[in-house]
């Protein structure tokens, strides 16, 4: 006990404290012990570690109830095994529960990611992640009231661009607040997010927040809403899979997509909306430019146009509705037979009319409206002249227009079933086939009251007749029965009417690009039945595909010989006229062979062309038939000319 | 503590000791045995509430840290290459815990639990409990070092992790953790005076 009280070993405590906890072994701690044999600072040393040792271990023993805190955690970590991993965006995102994955990087994409998950745990904290990094972002993350995740919030001095993707969700972006982005999910329904919701927030190249459910049923969930509040100069991009999108503000532009969903874009002055079959809804400020398109849904305008307001609205199927404010300059256009105006006095059918442009005084903003088979309406706020499509001509618009248009799908007009598809992709198709029979909802339900109702009717008149018959029951009565019947059989006409609209026959001459509706499935008005490409629209060299003999195709029918036939050829012999021709014009030429058959019954022909008429004139070729057994004037044929 | 039966299977109760058994546990945990993770649970859940508590300094965001932990070490359970690194990956789970807590705390001073006074008010609640004298002043003596120094030193004294584990749950290198113990135990054994001096 002689080593002096500045022992190294003693000073550096730690070689004693390893041995005081029993890590120290073999030649080591033999070492040691006898160096304690010898050494005050040593053993001294030892001794208050020891104590020190003592007062924690004192604390130790006291003991708590933890199984409180276990039925806490158990639900969370339950579904371990079954979920696992995601990759999205080329991110790896690993959860048990709800999952944010944040990469907080700004512009400095050194930094980790960094993996938060949402505990479900009432107000259970929920990691922050590191210190603000990137010069341009810094993250503030809240997760409170959980399960699920209620807000993350963002503090950003930059504009960033935002891009928000969801599938089966609900997209809301609010970009009215300045100076901070916060995304949240909520669902419509308030109950807790499940984790079968995973949120992924990507900021390396602007902010990304990815929204989807792993759940099967997530399609029929109840709607979970994202909301995002970024800067008011963010650029937004958001998509969406059958889900909604919601955008508010954002000056720096929103493209906002969505497959199935609904988009509503609000405050943007700068925007694209497309949507597949959902509807649009835009309330914009003044001097708006943006462009909206969507298949079958339904797009509405409402808020201000002003002078330098520059808007497209695209449809195919859906419905128009603008009520925008301010002096608006509208190209409008919609294809015939279904185009239809709402007015006061209802819903008028523009006919063939294919464009109306409808312009005012003054320095006008100027909006487009086109749809090929929805419902245009305008609510005129500002006194509008009309500079009106009734001036031009409507089948040369309504041709500009196909021509503009060569794909065009062809939706349902009425809620209910698909009965039948009687087209498959790459069928050709003339103008006024049956493609696709439907069964009204409506009309089925009504149609089997009435008949029921018939039943009951007849029934009882039956019955009135019988008992008169036996004197128990008065003329009177029998009458009464009658008109009851007559009455039930009356409804059953409108509902054949309804029938009839029911069916779905080809609107031009054209090929089936793409079939979507399947006998049995529920439609609404609107649903995209099946895609229809023009015939004229094929390319010219068409004629070498398989399908050559079908582009080569076109309707004819049987005609007198009249003057305007040259005179060389007005011999005696069954003619036949081709009109019009449209791209098949350049590939035709006098001499040629031409093959034709009826219908049904299918017969089949041979014949020459004998003459091709002018652009200008009404008939563009006209075929001599060789045999002409049993055509009468007036027959409908299918042409094909021959390739050479 | 234990609420449900050990899974312990033959081949377990042939390694014998304790320490060999949480080895097998970790192990069963990391392969999706939720039984084993319960019991690992069970084991572990005091010392990290403890060691939370001492780096919060508050009951009730303690016992949140501490749920949140378990969550997260049990989620995180893949990337644990060694099971004997168990309790190192556990209290450096618990540690990056608490200091999301903290900063969370910091940046909403209208957070209840952030009041700083409020440790002051109840320096230890275990120590208040039981109306000990030394927790109080272990208390206060642990109150005096910064909020690193702290926790290497509860986990070298009170969870007896070895300095290789410190330095993996802290995130620092090794020699690092040989310094700031020794600083820390400077400052301890100042606050704590007579406790650890002893009458000599």
């Amino acid at each position: 006990v002689s080593q002096s009280e500045d022992c190294a070993i003693a000073k550096d405590e730690s070689t004693l404290d390893r041995y005081v906890a029993g890590e120290v072994e073999g030649e080591e701690q033999r070492e040691l012990a006898a160096h304690l044999m010898t050494c005050t600072a040593c053993v001294r040393e030892v001794a208050r570690l020891r104590r020190e040792r003592a007062l924690f271990a004192e604390r130790a023993t006291i003991k708590e109830e933890t199984s409180m805190m276990w039925d806490k955690i158990a639900p969370q970590i339950a579904p371990r095994a079954s979920r696992r991993v995601a990759v999205v965006g080329g991110l790896v995102a690993v959860a048990a529960g709800a999952l944010l994955f944040l990469r907080l990087s700004g512009t400095a994409p050194t930094n980790a990611p960094v993996l938060a998950t949402a505990t479900q745990a009432p107000s259970a904290a929920v990691p922050v992640p590191s210190e603000p990094s990137g010069p341009h972002l810094s993250l503030k993350m809240r997760v409170r009231e959980l399960p699920g995740i209620e807000r993350l919030e963002y503090t950003t001095s930059g504009a960033p661009q935002i891009e928000v993707e969801s599938v089966a969700g609900e997209v809301a972006i609010d970009a009215t607040t300045s100076n901070t982005v916060k995304v949240s999910l909520q669902r419509t329904d308030d109950q807790p997010i499940d984790e079968s919701w995973w949120v992924l927030v990507d900021d390396r190249d602007g902010i990304k927040v990815r929204v989807w459910c792993t759940a099967l049923d997530c399609g029929h969930a109840p709607k979970i809403r994202i909301g995002l509040d970024v800067p008011i100069h963010a650029k937004i991009i958001a998509r969406a899979v059958s889900a909604e999108v919601a955008v508010h503000g954002g000056d720096g532009g929103i493209v906002a997509k969505t497959d199935s969903g609904m988009l509503m874009i609000g405050k943007a002055r700068n925007f694209v909306a497309k949507t597949v079959s959902g509807s649009i809804g835009l309330d914009t400020p003044a001097n708006v430019k943006g462009e909206a398109k969507t298949t079958s849904g339904q797009v509405e305008w409402a808020g201000l146009c002003g002078a330098a307001c520059e808007m497209k609205i695209k449809t195919v199927s859906g419905g128009v509705e603008i009520s925008a404010d301010g002096p608006i300059d509208v190209d409008w256009k919609t294809v015939s037979g279904r185009a239809r105006k709402l007015t006061d006095d209802g819903e008028r059918d523009l006919g063939k009319v294919a464009h109306i442009v409808h312009s005012v005084t003054g320095d006008p903003g100027h909006a487009t409206v086109e749809t090929v088979s929805g419902r245009v309406t305008i609510d005129e706020h500002e006194p509008m002249s009309r500079n009106a499509g009734e001036k031009s001509e409507p089948a040369a618009e309504l041709d500009a227009f196909e021509k503009a248009h060569p794909e065009l799908w062809l939706t349902s007009p009425i809620r209910g079933t698909v009965r039948k598809v009687l087209v498959a992709a790459g069928d050709h198709v003339h103008k006024g086939d049956m493609l696709v029979q439907l069964e009204s909802s409506a009309e089925r339900a009504e149609a089997m009251a009435v008949e029921a109702e018939i039943r009951a009717a007849d029934a009882q008149y039956e019955q009135y007749r019988k008992m008169e018959k036996l004197g128990a029951a008065t003329p009177m009565q029998v009458a009464e029965a009658r008109g009851k019947l007559e009455i039930a059989r009356a409804r059953l006409a409108p509902l054949r009417a309804l029938a009839e609209r029911a069916k779905i026959v080809a609107p031009r001459d054209g090929v089936v690009r793409e079939v979507l509706a399947r006998a049995g499935d529920k439609v609404i008005e609107g649903s995209a039945l099946i895609q229809l490409r023009a015939a004229d629209a094929e390319p010219a060299s068409a004629a070498s595909s398989e399908n050559g003999e079908r582009e080569r195709s076109v309707r004819c029918d049987v005609v007198e010989p009249t003057d305007w036939l040259p005179s060389t050829e007005a011999a005696a012999g069954i003619y036949v006229a081709a009109f019009p021709l449209g791209n098949l014009r350049r590939q035709v030429h006098r001499g040629q062979r031409v093959w034709m058959k009826t219908d049904a019954p299918i017969r089949r022909f041979e014949g020459t062309v004998v003459h091709v008429q002018p652009s200008s004139a009404q008939t563009d070729v006209v075929i001599k038939v060789a045999s002409p057994r049993d055509l009468a004037i007036g027959d409908g044929l299918t042409c094909t000319f021959d390739p050479k | 503590m234990m609420t449900q039966p050990l899974p312990m299977t033959a081949d377990a109760s042939k390694e014998g000791g304790p320490v060999d058994l949480a080895l097998r546990q970790v192990e069963r945990a990391r392969g999706g045995d939720a039984a084993a993770f319960r019991w690992l649970f069970d084991r572990d859940v005091a010392g990290v509430r403890r060691f939370l508590g001492d780096l919060l300094r508050d009951r009730d965001a303690a016992d949140e840290a501490a749920q949140e932990t378990f969550v997260r070490a049990h989620r995180q359970l893949g990337e644990l290459r060694d099971a004997a690194r168990w309790r190192p990956f556990l209290f450096g789970t618990a540690r990056r815990v608490s200091l999301e807590a903290m900063r969370r705390r910091a940046r909403d001073p209208r957070s209840l639990e952030g009041t700083p006074d409020r440790a002051d008010r109840r320096p230890d609640p275990e120590g208040a409990l039981l109306g000990r004298e030394s927790d109080r002043m272990l208390a206060r003596a642990l109150a005096t070092l910064d909020e690193d120094r702290r926790a290497a030193l509860v986990l070298r004294l009170d969870h007896g992790l070895d300095y290789d584990g410190i330095a993996e749950a802290m995130g620092w290198p090794p020699a690092k953790v040989k310094n700031e113990l020794h600083r820390a135990r400077v400052l301890l054994r100042a606050a704590l005076g007579d406790y650890i001096e002893g009458e000599s």
